[in-house]
């Protein structure tokens, strides 16, 4: 049986204008990251898409992007396994002093995660969430690098290759085959935020 | 009618140990914050105190200690209302920068809020959920700033004072006259932690 699941990047956060490094450690929307949940809750209602059910990462920044996308209209359970990745006492620190990519191991002698950790702890629950009985159409709301490290884990499979980052209230939309348990990637939606002001 | 609130700081976060400033951002519980709050836990089973409603501020670091509090079993409301004194562009930034206490409008050029915006969202707030109709014992996880706050509104009515910062896990015990909706303060329960440092 096919399921669909579409995979949502929090919005624009004070700490992302800031340029500080944001993983475990959360900041508020900025009035831009607000606007751009904003065009992904229309992107939505235009096509007319609706969820079974929504799961946001326990983070506030993906918790508040999600009830806008969703207009509020309706429950969902917040999730670590859905959070970003822990970048240790690097939290809130400047993003220059961010390692070059791939940052590996780097985090973990600081007191956070490993680079496969992260992929393996958000793989195995977006699995989960989608084994579920009547679980049909689902949404997710995630972060930058763990939805990079999702898209990874299928990116065989993928029919639409990922260029770039994961942006802000972009949507990766999933076919997913409850018989072989594979993810593919269908659909790339990113919005065009230029009329919207910081 | 009489009715009872307590109302609780969150446990130790990683931004408590490195200084930062947290209002509106978030970082995740310490070891130590974990513990602090299955301590507060434990104080509310050991005196058979039962909850028929709870609320978190929608910081992780508040829902993280209720769900704790809790052992996660009963459900919660998360508000926006129940938040630390927002610091604008202070946010994540070293405790050093901020300035003498009371703080007055300090933050608020800075996109923060002022000290009696604070006061009146807590306060207004927390009577609105008071005056819920069998909310006759409830619970509510906020923090450090936010309790201040909330004692300063109501010290005329209080049976104690208290001088200084509020420990994490700390318990205002309040008393709610849903006839005249005053806050009376009651009593403050500290825990001892100092079995924790071993």
């Amino acid at each position: 049986m096919k399921k669909i699941l579409y995979v949502l990047r929090h919005g624009q956060t004070m700490f992302n204008l800031q340029k500080k490094i944001q993983g475990w450690c959360d900041s508020p929307l900025s009035p831009l990251g607000i606007a751009q949940a904003e065009v992904a809750r229309d992107y939505f209602l235009s096509q007319g898409i609706t969820f079974d059910a929504a799961y946001s990462s326990t983070s506030e920044r993906a918790s508040d992007t999600l009830e806008i996308a969703t207009n509020y209209s309706m429950p969902y359970i917040r999730l670590k396994g859905l959070k970003e990745w822990n970048f240790g006492r690097f939290e809130g620190e400047s993003e220059g002093l961010n390692p070059q990519l791939p940052y590996r191991d780097f985090f973990v002698r600081y007191g956070g995660e490993d680079e496969r950790e992260v992929q393996q702890r958000v793989t195995k629950t977006i699995e989960e969430i989608m084994r579920k009985d009547g679980h049909q159409s689902v949404l997710v709301a995630t972060h930058g690098a763990a939805g990079t490290k999702f898209y990874q884990s299928y990116e065989a499979y993928a029919v639409v290759k990922k260029v770039g980052s994961f942006k802000n209230c972009s949507i990766m939309k999933y076919d997913y085959d409850s018989e072989t348990e594979i993810f593919t990637l269908v659909e790339i939606v990113e919005h065009d935020f230029s009329s919207l002001t910081q | 009618m009489k009715k009872t609130l307590y109302l609780m700081r969150h446990g130790e976060t990683i931004f408590n140990v490195l200084g930062k400033i947290q209002g509106w951002c978030d970082s995740p519980l310490t070891p130590e914050g974990i513990k602090q709050a299955k301590i507060a836990g434990k104080y509310f089973r050991d005196h058979k105190i039962t909850f028929d409603a709870a609320y978190s501020s929608t910081s992780e670091r508040a829902s993280d200690t209720l769900e704790l509090v809790t052992q996660n079993m009963m459900p919660y409301t998360r508000l926006k209302g129940l938040r630390e004194h927002g610091f604008g562009r202070f946010e994540g930034e070293s405790e050093d920068l901020n300035p003498i206490p009371p703080y007055g409008d300090f933050f608020v050029p800075y996109g923060g809020e002022g000290e009696i915006e604070v006061r009146k969202r807590i306060s207004s707030t927390i009577v609105e959920i008071m005056k819920k109709e069998d909310h006759n014992q409830v619970l509510m996880v906020s923090h450090g700033g936010a309790c201040i706050n909330l004692m300063r509104e109501w010290q005329d009515y209080a049976k104690l004072n208290h001088k200084g910062r509020l420990p994490n896990c700390s318990i205002l015990v309040y008393e709610f006259d849903s006839v005249d909706e005053t806050l009376t303060l009651q009593d403050i329960v500290h825990h001892d932690f100092s079995m924790l440092d071993e």
